[in-house]
């Protein structure tokens, strides 16, 4: 450092030498004292910028002195009358103001601070040297009030260019100083008390010579006259800023004390700190020590607030490698970084001792934090038994709001009931002397009159030498704990009163499915006397069997996957399972199986089986669900048509019978809501709505005929009746329920028709017979009778005539004979019953007029069958006679297994029709009440065929 | 002279013996007829003192021709039957005939009877 600063030294000496001799040769040379003051000015700066070098060698500001004197000797070759030196003189005649404001921005270690800084420091070097030598350039006589003053080396001669120029420089220089007047002053306002007494004088100086500095070159600018003063005024300011510098780095010098007279403080006694805070010149000092990662002060609280305030430094105290503590100081004591050292070094020790302090006491304030916050109770007891100390909590289980109650006072005086003493106070001297770490529990009524539960433990605390110093006892106010578990211990046992009595089953299971034991812990579980009452076993059975084995089938697993739900935690579904009884009964009950908790915490989870007898419901149901089906399949099935419908004659949904949809043609969907009135039964039927109404009233009605029409029309004749129901919901219907007639009836006015026809017949023949006696025997009997009286009247008279009257008699007699006996073969021929079929067939032929073939059966049939054979021939053979203009006719009478048939057979005209003739119809009526059968082929032309089938059975025949 | 009768009924064999009762009692029989419409027409042509009259004709009752020839003045109608009176009720007096003779119980004073 010595080297640099003699060096800078000489330098500058040579500097000035060389201006000397320029001035000494100059020939504009000013007045003496303008040269004087010029140098004086210079060598100001050089002698403060040395000094500066040798008291603060780390800072540039002596540097830059140096710089700012030999610049401003450079400008001295202005009065050089040579060219070149007086061009140089000029262009570099205002660079000097560079350093000085270099300086002032970067004071005290001349160090610029960031970046505005520096790009305004650029800004100003380049405009102090690039005006100046424009200037030069292009301005050969740039000072025109130098008579003796060479032209510069100038390229060439533009006065208004220059000029322009120089108001743009000025310009320029204007804002450059307004802008450093503005920062220097926030920078000042910025700065704590200290560091303004250091800035102070520096800034104070520069600004105001540079304020004045422009305002007279301004003014000189415009009153020429005052130039010449202006430039010494110029050069007088700028010599006295140094000075300026030289105060401020003084400053940071002077109020610093010195090693020496720190230790002195400290040797004297008084606090570390203080000392400090006076050696280094800092009130605000502060001094703060690591404690593990945090900073803390000395008595081990936590100092971040103090290490982060503002405008303040952490300085770190190092000592054997180790940061023992840190000072926060004001940002300025920065500057002396050396004396701070020096200061801090020889506080070394002392304040690692202060730290360690700082360390204890830290980790003390934590453990008492700890201890206090705790809600644990913690008391410390002497070997004696009387409590040194305690925390909160314990003063309060105690049932005081004051400590004063509890330390000093034998603990078995505060914690332990009258009753309780004696022994604990015996148990106590019993661990003495060892005092060994031990538990107990015990209750206790307080000051206060509360019970309390508190479990302590307590453990002894050692000297060094293994002594007992004191036991520390840690408790548990366990007193909420005890209530609750006897709170527990009642719910319990409302809760398996409950489950006992309850009517619902209740069965508890392992996990496994095992019906667990009665529990000498909790007696309740296992099973409740509902279910025990329901499958009626006694304990021993079912006790670690498993539930399953009581339900009788389980084939798709529902029972087990329910149990096993409940092992796995949740809850099942409901499921129906049939339990056997003891008594080899079974019952159906609905249950479900959740997973419950074992309060006795043995095991971790049990499966609680609930559930409801419902055997005689389901068993209802099955009867309900029988009887419904039977009922179903019943109405499916009977051929009688039923229907349900609604009280306002609609029919109702479901409420037709398949007999009912088959015959009528109607679905049941077509047909609800139709009305059974109008849409089966005609509309216009009264009587149907009558009865229809009347069953809604309720009352049964009698079976009446109606038509009932199908879906297409057709009626059909439908016997029925109608009668208040009850249908399965409860609600009021009327049930209609009819038998389909049409074909009874038909075949009833068929028989009717039939046997009228018959009477008819009956009546007719008789009727026949009644003329064909009145006109025949009876007319000839009368003739007869008239005859006889004449005779006998005749012969009174002795009149001739009797003879031929009584031979007219006697041949009218025959002729009735004959027409009576005619007669009587007319209505059953004798030879019929006398001799049968056969014969009565060749008397039939004989008296017919065409030739007939027979042929006939020999065995006798039955004289019914014989007699419709019989009378079949002779109509057919009357009709032949009558109307087939036959020539021949066969009859052949034949037996078929169970039927006779009877055929008749001519070759006549043919075209018989049946239905005309009653004598076919006659037959007909004769052959259907033997369930006989007629049948006429008779095709025009073609001959007729007359053809009967009597039926006979085994039974008839004799 | 002796009264004329015309006999209709369709017995030839009583008409026969009928006349010859007549005959014999003293009538003369100048017509036969055997139907009720050629009766008739006989009766208006002919105008019998009296008519034997058959109840049952062919073609109508006797109690029609009866009714018929109620326009027919002077002649008796009586009528006859095979059958007993007490089947006819009171048509015989409503028919307008003066009565009525079984077949069987016919004589030549019996039919003189209803001839005023």
């Amino acid at each position: 450092m010595r080297s640099s600063v003699a060096l800078a030294g000489a330098g500058s000496g040579i500097v000035f030498a060389l201006a000397l001799v320029v001035v000494g040769t100059s020939d504009t040379a000013d007045s003496p004292v303008a040269i004087t003051v010029a140098v004086l000015a210079g060598v100001s700066w050089i002698v403060a910028g040395l000094i500066a070098l040798m008291r603060y060698p780390e800072y540039r500001t002596g540097w830059l002195m140096i710089a700012a004197g030999d610049l401003w000797a450079i400008s001295a070759l202005q009065l050089s009358s040579v060219p070149l030196l007086f061009t140089l003189g000029v262009a570099l005649g205002q660079v000097a103001l560079g350093p000085w404001i270099q300086l002032t921005m970067g004071f005290p270690e001349g160090r610029l601070r960031n970046r505005v800084d520096r790009a305004l420091v650029m800004t100003t070097y380049v405009a102090l040297i690039a005006v100046p030598t424009f200037e030069a350039l292009f301005d050969p006589e740039p000072l025109p009030s130098c008579d003796g003053c060479p032209d510069t080396l100038a390229i060439a001669d533009r006065p208004t260019a220059v000029s322009a120029v120089a108001v743009l420089g000025g310009l320029l220089a204007a804002a450059l100083a307004a802008i450093y007047i503005v920062r220097l002053v926030r920078r000042y306002q910025a700065a704590s008390p200290p560091l303004r007494r250091i800035l102070g004088p520096v800034y104070v100086a520069t600004v105001g010579a540079l304020l004045a500095i422009i305002a007279m070159n301004t003014a000189s600018l415009v009153w020429e006259s005052s130039r010449q003063i202006a430039a010494i005024v110029t050069v007088v300011l700028f010599g006295a800023v140094p000075v300026a510098f030289l105060v401020g780095l003084l400053r940071i010098h002077l109020a610093r004390g010195s090693v020496a007279g720190f230790l002195g403080t400290m040797r004297e006694g008084g606090s570390l700190r203080d000392a400090l805070a006076d050696t280094l010149g800092d009130p605000s000092l502060a001094i703060v020590y690591p404690l593990e990662s945090r900073w803390v002060d000395e008595e081990g609280r936590d100092a971040e607030r103090i290490v982060s305030a503002e405008d303040t430094i952490l300085t770190p105290v190092v000592a054997d490698g180790e940061i023992v503590a840190g000072l926060v100081h004001d940002v300025s004591l920065a500057y002396d970084s050396t004396r701070l050292e020096a200061v801090a070094d020889a506080a070394a020790l002392a304040l690692r001792a202060q730290g360690l302090q700082a360390e204890a006491r830290g980790q003390f304030a934590f453990l008492l934090t700890l201890v206090e916050t705790a809600p644990s109770l913690f008391i410390h007891v002497g070997a004696d038994g009387v409590i040194r100390n305690q925390n909160a909590a314990a003063v309060e289980a105690a049932g005081y709001s004051d400590e004063e109650h509890v330390r000093g006072r034998h603990f078995w005086d505060v914690f332990i009931d009258p009753s309780e003493r004696d022994e604990v106070i015996a148990r106590f001297r019993a661990l003495a002397p060892t005092f060994e770490q031990g538990e107990y529990e015990n209750a206790f009524t307080n000051a206060r009159g509360e019970e309390r539960v508190i479990f302590w433990r307590s453990a002894p605390v050692l000297t060094e030498s293994g002594e007992v110093a004191g036991i520390i006892s840690g408790g548990i106010d366990i007193t909420a704990r005890r209530h609750h578990e006897l709170e527990l211990e009642r719910e319990r046992d409302v809760q398996s009163t409950v489950f006992e009595s309850m009517p619902s089953i209740m069965v508890v299971l392992a996990p496994d499915g095992t019906i667990r034991d009665r529990d000498a812990d909790d007696p309740s579980i296992g099973a409740n006397r509902a279910f025990r009452e329901a499958v009626s076993w006694p304990d021993e059975e079912i006790v670690g069997r498993p539930f399953l084995d009581l339900v009788v089938e389980d084939a798709d697993g529902r029972a087990r996957g329910a149990i096993a739900a409940a092992a796995r935690g949740e809850a099942s579904e409901t499921v129906e399972s049939e339990l056997r009884s003891a008594d080899g009964t079974s019952r159906i009950f609905a249950w479900s199986a959740i997973p419950v908790a074992d309060v006795t915490g043995r095991m971790e989870r049990l499966v609680l089986v609930s559930g409801i007898d419902v055997t005689e419901r389901r068993r209802q149901e099955l009867e309900d669900r029988r009887r419904r089906e039977f009922m179903e399949a019943v109405t499916g099935t009977i051929p009688s048509f039923l229907l349900v419908l609604r009280p306002d004659g609609t029919v109702r949904e479901f409420g037709a019978n398949k007999a009912f949809e088959t015959t009528f043609g109607w679905s049941d969907a077509e047909i609800a809501g139709r009305r059974f009135v109008g849409a089966i039964t005609p509309a216009s039927d009264l009587a149907a709505s009558m009865v229809i109404a009347k069953a809604a009233e309720g009352v049964i009605q009698d079976e009446i005929e109606s038509r009932w029409e199908t879906r297409t029309g057709e009626s059909r004749i439908v016997a029925w009746s109608a009668r208040p129901v009850m249908d399965t919901h409860g609600e009021h219907m009327v049930l209609v329920s009819g038998m389909d007639v049409t074909t009874r009836r038909l075949q009833e006015e068929e028989i009717r028709a039939s046997r009228s026809r018959i009477v008819a017949a009956a009546d007719e023949a008789r009727r026949r017979l009644e003329r064909d006696l009145h006109d025949g025997a009876q007319q000839r009997l009368v003739s007869l009778s008239v005859m006889l009286s004449l005779a006998e009247s005749r012969l009174q008279a002795g009149s001739d005539g009797v003879g031929e009257l009584l031979t007219g008699a006697r041949s009218e007699l025959s002729l009735a004979l004959e027409e009576l006996r005619e007669l009587a073969r007319g209505i059953h021929p004798a030879v019929l019953t006398d001799r049968g079929l056969g014969p009565a067939l060749q008397a039939l032929a004989a008296r017919t007029p065409i030739p007939v073939s027979l042929e006939f059966p020999d065995e006798k049939l039955p004289s019914d069958v014989e007699a419709a054979a019989y009378f079949v021939a002779a109509e057919a053979l009357t009709n032949v006679v009558k109307y087939a203009h036959a020539s021949e006719a066969a009859v052949e009478i034949a037996l078929n297994g169970e039927s006779v048939s009877v055929s008749v057979r001519d070759d006549g005209i043919g075209g018989a029709d049946p239905g005309k003739g009653s004598g076919l119809r006659g037959l007909s009526d004769r052959l259907s009440s033997l369930d006989g059968r007629l049948a006429v082929q008779s095709a025009p032309g073609g001959g007729t065929c007359v053809r009967a089938e009597i039926p006979y059975g085994q039974a008839t025949r004799n | 002279m002796p009264p004329t009768v015309v006999i209709v009924d369709d017995h030839p064999s009583f008409r026969a013996s009928a006349r010859a009762m007549l005959e014999a009692s003293g009538f003369e029989v100048i017509g036969e007829a055997t139907d009720g419409s050629s009766g008739l027409e006989l009766l208006r042509r002919l105008r019998p003192d009296v008519v034997l009259l058959d109840v049952q004709l062919p073609d109508m009752s006797g109690f029609d021709v009866c009714v018929e020839c109620g326009d027919v003045d002077g002649t008796s109608v009586v009528l006859v039957s095979s059958r007993d009176g007490a089947d006819f009720g009171d048509l015989i007096e409503r028919c307008g005939a003066r009565g009525f003779i079984p077949k069987a119980d016919l004589t030549g004073e019996a039919v003189a009877a209803f001839v005023p």
